[in-house]
This record gives structure tokens, sequence and C-alpha cells, in this order.
């Protein structure tokens, strides 16, 4: 079905791209919010990316390949707009106030706030092999081609990643821990 | 936390999460901006017409590649020193090595001669009842330049005035390249073999003139 929905676009046909934009547009604006961590800048991307893929569709040579090409696309577009607004924008990281974890709520939102906060603190690129292994369930290989890179290097990437940010995470319980356990008092 | 698998379903999980389910509602922005774009043609891609890799993988060169490469080079410096060395320099006529040829003399029977200087042979180049004497060999060899006496009467010295006459190396195709000449004091061969400068008196008075051969007598 989808692949007569992108011969059908290759060949112009508007109304078989906007079923194809659709259906992907819930998957490309979430991985675009992880990537750029920015409801503006992950609309801006998406735009990007599917007027791209309109513009570029007829010369995609392998259209059972659509899903892979339109990833690398909107990773493309995510790099280039995290890149843009670097040069405008300066970020500031707020140093977290460390509280006893007492019970398992408080436990889990302490997680999920060294998780935000260790995936804050990775690069797009890195953030972004991340959310096409992780989120979308894109195989190593796939995540390979639609980065445009070898699959080694796509391995070793998403390991350093996944790496740095386990350390972010291991940094930011030590001092709790310690805290716990009367160390500091 | 503890193990690698542990993480990444807590990775999966937490970016599922706050990755939400709310549908975004820009979709008729993206068609508004879509309808006034024009695609591009398919033939303006180039990975179209050439077939191409968009990722590389540098295969390791095996030693034993390299060694023949440096083998290879090594010889093929080797061939061309040979080659260099040995060649030698061969000049253009007239200043190359003379070959071993005939020697052209005129007989004192008024014909011209060839003589082999390796075997002692002579042979008769030109002959007849017509006076010729001294022979020159163009440069290169190939043409013979003579004098051949005329009829004419010489109203100076008195003696017969002679003329030039062309021929090839080996006696044939003989024929005339001047008329009679009058008081004649020199004639040479210009380098290229392609015309005989001649100097004799003209009205009593010496001068210089060439002759070009229009139609060489061809080589045997």
């Amino acid at each position: 079905m989808q692949l007569e929905l992108v011969e059908r676009a290759r060949r112009g046909d508007h109304d078989a791209f906007a079923a194809l934009a659709g259906a992907a547009l819930f998957r490309l604006d979430a991985a675009a919010r992880l990537i750029l961590r920015d409801p503006d800048q992950a609309k801006d991307a998406v735009q990007e990316t599917l007027v791209r893929a309109w513009r570029d569709l007829p010369t995609l040579r392998s259209p059972e390949r659509f899903d892979a090409w339109l990833h690398r696309l909107l990773v493309r577009a995510c790099i280039d707009e995290a890149r843009r607004l670097r040069r405008h924008r300066f970020d500031v990281e707020l140093t977290p106030i460390d509280t006893a974890a007492t019970n398992d709520h408080a436990s889990s939102t302490a997680e999920r706030d060294q998780l935000e906060r260790g995936f804050g603190r990775l690069q797009p690129e890195a953030r972004a092999i991340i959310v096409l292994h992780h989120y979308l369930d894109l195989p190593l290989p796939e995540v390979a081609i639609a980065l445009g890179i070898p699959l080694g290097t796509a391995k070793s990437r998403l390991h350093r990643a996944l790496q740095s940010m386990r350390a972010a995470l291991d940094a930011d319980s030590r001092p709790r821990a310690e805290l716990s356990e009367g160390r500091l008092a | 936390m503890n193990t690698r698998g542990d993480f990444n379903v807590v990775i999966s999980d937490w970016l599922d999460d706050k990755a939400g389910r709310g549908a975004p509602d820009y979709l008729d922005e993206i068609l508004a901006r879509t309808t006034r774009t024009r695609q591009r043609p398919a033939w303006s891609s180039l990975e179209r017409w050439l077939p191409m890799q968009t990722t590389l993988r540098f295969a390791p060169v095996p030693r034993l590649a390299w060694l023949l490469v440096i083998i290879a080079l090594v010889a093929a410096v080797g061939v061309a020193l040979v080659a260099v060395g040995s060649k030698t320099r061969q000049l253009p006529p007239p200043f190359g090595l003379a070959r071993n040829g005939t020697i052209i003399y005129g007989g004192n029977d008024q014909d011209i001669y060839a003589l082999d200087p390796l075997t002692g042979a002579t042979t008769a180049l030109i002959t007849g009842s017509s006076s010729d004497q001294r022979p020159w060999l163009s440069q290169d060899g190939t043409t013979l330049m003579f004098l051949r006496d005329t009829t004419v009467i010489d109203p100076v010295v008195g003696g017969l005035e002679p003329m030039i006459m062309v021929a090839r190396q080996d006696g044939s195709d003989v024929r005339p390249l001047t008329g009679a000449l009058a008081n004649l004091i020199d004639a040479k061969w210009s380098s290229d073999g392609s015309k005989v400068v001649v100097s004799s008196d003209v009205d009593s008075k010496p001068r210089s003139r060439s002759s070009r051969l229009t139609a060489r007598p061809s080589c045997s």
C-alpha cells in the first residue's frame, strides 16, 4: 500500500504524498522533538523534511526505502536546525537541587530527571542515533543507512552515546547517594 | 539500570513516554507548502545515472599487495634506466656517423666510377661518349652531381664550357641541372641536398646562384 503511494507521489500525485505525510507526521514530529528538545524547532525541521521529501521524491531510486530516506532527511533537517539555532542561543544548564529519595515515585521522578539531563547533554547527532534505534525501533543497519554512515560507525556512535548517558547518570546519582548516607552532612 | 539490557529498556520506555501521544496539527501548513513546491525531475539526480555508494568502507590492503607494488615500481625504474643508458644517440644526417659506402670519383677516361672501399671493386656509373668529371655526392648520399662538357666554347679561356648534371648515386636517372656555365669557379650541395650553389662568371663578372632540384632523382 505504502509502496503504491510512494510510486504515485513520485509521479507527482500530491494526494498520495499527503497520505504518506499524514501517516509519517506523528513519528517524525516525535523524533524531531526528542532530538531537538524544542517543539518549535521540531516543527520547523519536520516541515523542512516533508517539503524536501516532496521536492526530491522523483529522484528516489528505491521506493521501498522511502522510510529510511525520510528518516535520513529528518536527521539532516534536525542537525541543520540545531546548528542554525546554536549560533543564536546560549543554553544555560540549571544545577538540580538534590533531594533524598524517599519512595518509589520520587525515585522514578528522579530517574526521569537524570535521563533528561543525560540526554540533554548529548550532541544532536548522538541524540538522533538513540532516537532512531530506541524510539523508532530501527535496527542498526537501517540506522546506518538513515544516517549515511557505515554500520560499524553507527554501532560505535550508539555505544558512545549510551555510555555517555550512563556516565552522566552515574555522576548525577553519586552526590545523592552520598547525601543519603550522610557523608556530606 | 544495572545491566546494559535494562538500561536499553529504560531508555526506550523513557523516550516513548517523553514523545507523548499528541498528534501534530500542522499537516495542512506542510501540504500548503508542498503544493507550491515543484518536484525535481528524476533525471536531475546524479545518483540515478552514476552507480554510487553513499557509504564507503575502506577495505584493508594486504601487505603482500604493497610489497608487489614496490617491487613493480623498482623494476619499472630499472627498466627505464637500462633503456635510457643503452640507447645510442643518433644524429640526423649529415651529422651522423658515416656508413661504409662507395667512393665516387671521375676516371681519366672522362667517365664516373664508384669504388667499394671494403672489396676494392670498381663500378662504372656514368659512361658514354660525353665527357663527365668531378662528381660530388650530396651530403645524404642519395644524389650525384657532376660536370659534363658542352659544345659551347669558353670565350675567355677557350675550352668547352661545362654544365652541371645530376643523377642518382647508382648512376641512373641522369639529367641536366644547368646550362653551359662560363668560367665555373665552384659548385656545392646545400646541406639538405635540395639545391646546388654555383659560382661562375656571368657576362665576365663572377656571380653565384643556386639551382634547385625541382624533382630529385628518386632513390632506389
